[in-house]
């Protein structure tokens, strides 16, 4: 264990020396959509996505993969998937994901999402009592609280760390030198790497997970490499966009709520530039308006700082357009003016409490 | 390194899912002329339209199978604007191809994407389908979507243009991964190596190598 760590955390500081860069985080909802619109058209641009030196190597492990993939790991799981009926692998799945809880948690907090660590906390403390040790998800499918998915290669990202080179791991599949190092940093929260003192049995833990895994997913693979002309780009290409997302937490990439939770929740996330109508008699502190939608990242994020969530009005007058930023309040008259009067004195001067 | 296992298990098969389920959504409804319906009405129509056709009882038999993928194929050719998605995957080298290469390459593209999506939309079993937002902006609209499926719910957006009174679809982006990025990334590399003339050879051997393998 003491070896492993040294090794991580030189791996990890040589990373942070070497791939530091700007990171570029979406304003609002939709805006990333449309903003890679339009250089799009005919512009004579080559897009850069991935430095990728060690294609030659990358793309013999990417070819190692697909045999494992047809020839061990499908048979297997199909074999599994015979025996054991879905909803026994989906709650295999759910106990695995559940067990992971503290990779997200701290990746939560580290990246300052506390509210996101304690529905973390609240999901596990569900999930592993009356969700039987987290065989069954009764915080998503009673509570409708769904997980916060983070990782340390998402949170270095989030540090502005760049990917760094793409790595196509062997085994593990397509990866960057980013998120190896994170891999390896969020193994020291994996319990399963605690189960057993010796490396078979941990071994032979995970890849029961990733047999349960690829057996509710078989098919997906081979339509994938039907699909693309050349697989491996294509996959590269799409680990790079997916992890992308993921990072700047683009608003698409939450899961979808229903009912009347999910009006609470278009609420709460932030920062959304739309104009939202909320239930009657709710507490809203407006802190300010803004011109743009740089002002209300700013501001969006003065707030999630103090884990307070953004609610931004879109005002539309003849030809301009600017946003309203107001925090909502849960509880009664009183507890809202007491907030408002600490908001002012935080430094949001123009505080003032609105009832919706 | 045994932990990575755990970690990056499922994301080789997430990613593969990407181009999946987009099928469910390869979908056409012909709105009505002189009235141009929101982006959302129309994809929610056409995802119903599609749903009930493929679950029609029958549908699958060997018999009808030739006639109900033509069917199918009409639809999607519809809805989707393959030109608009062909340029927009070759980006710069569009210019640099003669038209009669173009034309070729819109055909290839089209036929390789709808009979991709032809084969899994057969593998759709029940998956719902929930229409959560949308944006408009000018002649381009994003609809946000989301597919629910084994408990997952999987993110799945389309980019769309207004041309005359219809709204088509010329991206598809599933879990922040958009199609039309990923091939343009594939294409890039073929192009740089090959040509157009291995670029069009590519594609013909594809689509081939699919009737092969679906018997259509």
């Amino acid at each position: 264990m003491h070896l492993r760590s040294m090794k991580s955390l030189i791996v990890g500081l040589v990373g942070i020396l070497l791939f530091v860069n700007a990171p570029v985080m979406a304003d609002s909802k939709f805006d990333a959509m449309f903003a890679e619109d339009q250089p799009l058209k005919l512009e004579d641009t080559h897009e850069s996505t991935i430095s990728d030196p060690l294609e030659p190597i990358n793309r013999a492990f990417f070819a190692f993969n697909d045999k494992l993939y047809f020839w061990v790991l499908k048979p297997i799981s199909t074999a599994y998937a015979a025996v054991l009926a879905e909803d026994v692998r989906v709650c295999v799945r759910n106990a695995f994901s559940n067990l992971l809880a503290p990779v997200r948690i701290v990746n939560n907090l580290l990246q300052g999402k506390i509210g996101n660590a304690g529905i973390e906390v609240v999901r596990t403390v569900i999930n592993s009592t009356v969700g039987v040790v987290g065989l069954g998800d009764p915080a998503a499918s009673e509570f409708n609280i769904r997980p916060k998915e983070e990782d340390l290669g998402q949170t270095l990202g989030r540090y502005g760390i760049g990917n760094g080179i793409y790595i196509c791991w062997p085994l593990f599949g397509p990866s960057t030198l980013r998120d190896t190092v994170g891999m390896i940093g969020d193994g020291f929260l994996n319990p399963v790497n605690y189960i057993n003192e010796d490396f078979i049995g941990s071994v032979a833990v995970s890849s029961g997970n990733r047999v349960n895994d690829v057996s509710l997913r078989l098919g997906e693979y081979e339509d994938f490499k039907q699909a693309a002309l050349d697989p491996y780009v294509s996959l590269r290409d799409a680990y790079y966009q997916y992890r992308k997302a993921r990072i700047e937490d683009r608003d698409e990439m939450k899961p979808a709520l229903s009912g009347a939770q999910k009006e609470d929740a278009i609420h709460v996330s932030n920062p959304p530039v739309l104009a939202l109508e909320a239930p009657g008699k709710c507490f809203f502190i407006h802190i300010g308006t803004c011109i743009d939608e740089a002002q209300v990242a700013v501001f969006s994020k003065r707030l999630e700082d103090l884990s307070r969530s953004a609610v931004v009005r879109v005002y539309e007058r003849n030809d301009y357009r600017f946003f309203g930023i107001e925090t909502p309040v849960t509880g009664t008259f009183s507890v809202a003016k007491k907030q408002e009067v600490e908001l002012a004195s935080l430094g949001f001067t123009s505080a003032i409490l609105v009832v919706r | 390194m045994k932990h990575l296992l755990n970690v990056s298990s499922s994301l080789i098969l997430r990613v593969g899912s990407i181009l999946l389920l987009s099928c469910i959504f390869l979908t056409a409804s012909p709105v009505a002329h002189g009235l141009a319906a929101e982006p959302i009405q129309q994809i929610k129509k056409s995802v119903q339209e599609i749903l009930d056709t493929i679950s029609s009882p029958g549908y699958s038999e060997d018999v009808n199978k030739e006639s109900n993928r033509r069917k199918v194929f009409a639809i999607v050719e519809q809805q989707f604007d393959f030109t608009e998605m062909s340029q927009r995957t070759m980006a710069a080298d569009w210019k640099r191809i003669t038209g009669e290469q173009q034309n070729t390459f819109v055909g290839l593209f089209s036929q390789l994407l709808q009979k991709t999506y032809i084969a899994k939309l057969e593998k759709y079993s029940g998956e719902k389908v929930e229409f959560k937002d949308q944006e408009v902006r000018g002649d381009k609209a994003v609809v946000q979507t989301y597919v629910l499926k084994d408990g997952v719910d999987i993110p799945l957006i389309y980019r769309m243009k207004k041309q005359g009174d219809e709204w088509r679809v010329y991206d598809v982006v599933i879990e922040g991964v958009s199609l039309v990025s990923n091939y343009r990334g594939q294409f890039t590399g073929i192009l740089r190596k090959e040509k157009i003339d291995g670029l069009l050879r590519k594609l013909e051997e594809k689509i081939s190598s699919l009737d092969d393998a679906t018997g259509g």
